[in-house]
């Protein structure tokens, strides 16, 4: 692969979670190095959190004359990320939990053929399959609200590894709903929750247990 | 040990055959002589095979001398009473009261519902709640190797800790979980197939896709496959169960298209034609 292609995230632990999945010459930039991105081909804004912050780097890539950019949809549509961008970069949607997860079937959304070429160059191995710009795509949407059922069973007193075994041996779960918590990172758990809540309703509401766990109310106060 | 079933459906003789295999004694009741018959058989046929796999070390007969099935249970000298019967909440709550009134304190009671909550079953039996509680088996109990021991309002902790014995004896693993609708595991698991309904039907993915995302992700079966396996009605009764039991959390509110694939007669693969055709 002879185009230059980086990954942005926002904080050192989302490196640190990034790290297996990055395959060779795709370096990781943090929010205060998105210059460095200058001229990309593509680059993969892959952070969830809060949306202004995203939408400050995602101008910021724009900004410093990025070619193409690939975007979390976990948090916001691509069609509502294109708003921000004035589309004048052309954006593809993916799913960074199931990136994280490592699934074979990889989904993107309003994704265009350019985009989808360098997917398949970067991660030969994964085969990225089109589908609706949607909050969550299809992973996310399944495993998050898993998640959030299974935090309910810590206030019965039902023991994370319990919980873990429980769905495993129950259901054949490859993880435990905690186990995948564990590898998304709790933010990510939380802010994905939280836009899937914003589009579905109530139903996704992040359980209490994740709110007091990621500190949400501050998280929020801080955000506006 | 000595443990009476009482229902010798699928999930009975299969708790019969694990009890006996573990070297218990268990009795298998049922009041249809037909059902009872195919039980006995069922259970002698699934021994059989596994002496051929090498999987027992016992002779079958010798198992099989463990098992009584018959109409009536005994009353003394038995351990547990592990209730299989239909999921019929009027059913299991004059099953229980029954059994509560007949047997000593030191027998404990189980039922073994996936969806019905331990304390709406033991309701009216009033003796001795403290020995009434939840052993969710699964299907095919044989394979399976969870057990769910369920804590009703009033179940004792030493029932816990006598069930945990139980299963670890029969070379299973117990879980003990809260008298939550749906319990633990199908609690957890109704996303997984409601969120992928909704899915479908916001045309976001096909259920092709949905179920090839989260099989490429390392689940044995998508959502869409695992209902037709399981069948499409009795999800969407399990799904029904922990909605009408949680005051009817939208979380939980079944999804129409589900509810027209069994209106339709179309259950998964028992019926040939459930989400997908099976020619």
């Amino acid at each position: 692969m002879t185009e230059t292609v980086w990954m942005v995230g926002d904080t050192d632990e989302e490196r640190r979670r990034w790290q297996p999945v990055l395959p060779p010459g795709v370096g990781w930039l943090g929010p205060d190095q998105i210059e460095r991105a200058s001229g990309a081909a593509l680059v993969l804004e892959v952070s969830l959190g809060p949306l202004g912050p995203k939408r400050d780097r995602l101008l910021s890539l724009r900004d410093v004359g990025v070619s193409r950019i690939v975007s979390a949809a976990t948090t916001a549509t691509i069609a509502a990320q294109r708003q921000w961008l004035g589309d004048t970069v052309p954006m593809t949607g993916c799913d960074p939990l199931l990136m994280l997860a490592g699934g074979r079937v990889q989904t993107v959304s309003a994704g265009d053929h350019e985009a989808l070429a360098l997917l398949d160059r970067i991660w030969p191995e994964w085969e990225f399959t089109s589908v609706a710009d949607s909050i969550g795509m299809v992973f996310s949407r399944e495993i998050l609200p898993i998640i959030n059922e299974a935090v309910a069973f810590f206030e019965h007193g039902v023991s994370t590894e319990d919980i873990n075994q429980g769905t495993k041996l129950g259901l054949n779960y490859p993880r435990g709903p905690l186990e995948w918590a564990e590898m998304f990172g709790w933010s990510s758990v939380y802010w994905g929750l939280r836009a899937l809540e914003d589009m579905y309703g109530p139903r996704f509401r992040p359980h209490p247990w994740i709110r007091r766990k990621v500190g949400s109310s501050l998280l929020e106060r801080e955000a506006l | 040990m000595r443990v009476v079933i009482v229902g010798s459906g699928t999930m009975g003789s299969g708790i019969a055959e694990v009890a006996i295999t573990a070297g218990d004694q268990a009795v298998l009741t049922d009041p249809d002589p037909v059902a009872r018959e195919r039980a006995r058989r069922q259970i002698e046929t699934h021994l059989a095979r596994g002496a051929e796999k090498g999987r027992i070390t016992e002779t079958v007969s010798d198992i099989m001398a463990r098992l009584d099935v018959s109409e009536t249970a005994p009353l003394d000298a038995v351990d547990w009473v592990i209730e299989a019967a239909p999921e019929d909440i009027r059913l299991k709550q004059d099953l229980f009261r029954d059994l509560d009134e007949r047997y000593p304190e030191s027998t404990w009671l189980a039922s073994n519902t996936s969806s019905i909550a331990i304390n709406t079953i033991g309701a009216t039996a009033r003796r001795f709640p403290g020995r009434i509680g939840g052993l969710h088996f699964f299907n095919p109990v044989p394979r399976m190797v969870l057990v769910e021991i369920v804590r009703g309002m009033e179940t004792a902790s030493q029932y816990v800790s006598s069930a945990q014995s139980l299963v670890r004896r029969w070379g299973k693993t117990g879980i003990a979980v809260p008298d939550r609708p749906g319990f633990l595991v199908n609690r957890v698991a109704r996303p997984y197939y409601l969120e992928a309904l909704h899915l479908v039907d916001e045309a976001v993915a096909s259920l092709e896709l949905v179920d090839a995302v989260m099989e490429g992700v390392g689940f044995p079966m998508g959502p869409f496959r695992v209902m037709d396996l399981v069948g499409v009605d009795v999800n969407l009764s399990v799904t029904r169960a922990v909605y009408e039991q949680t005051a009817f959390d939208e979380r939980y509110r079944p999804h129409p298209m589900q509810e027209h694939l069994v209106q339709r007669g179309r259950l998964g693969r028992k019926s040939g034609w459930g989400f997908y055709r099976y020619d």
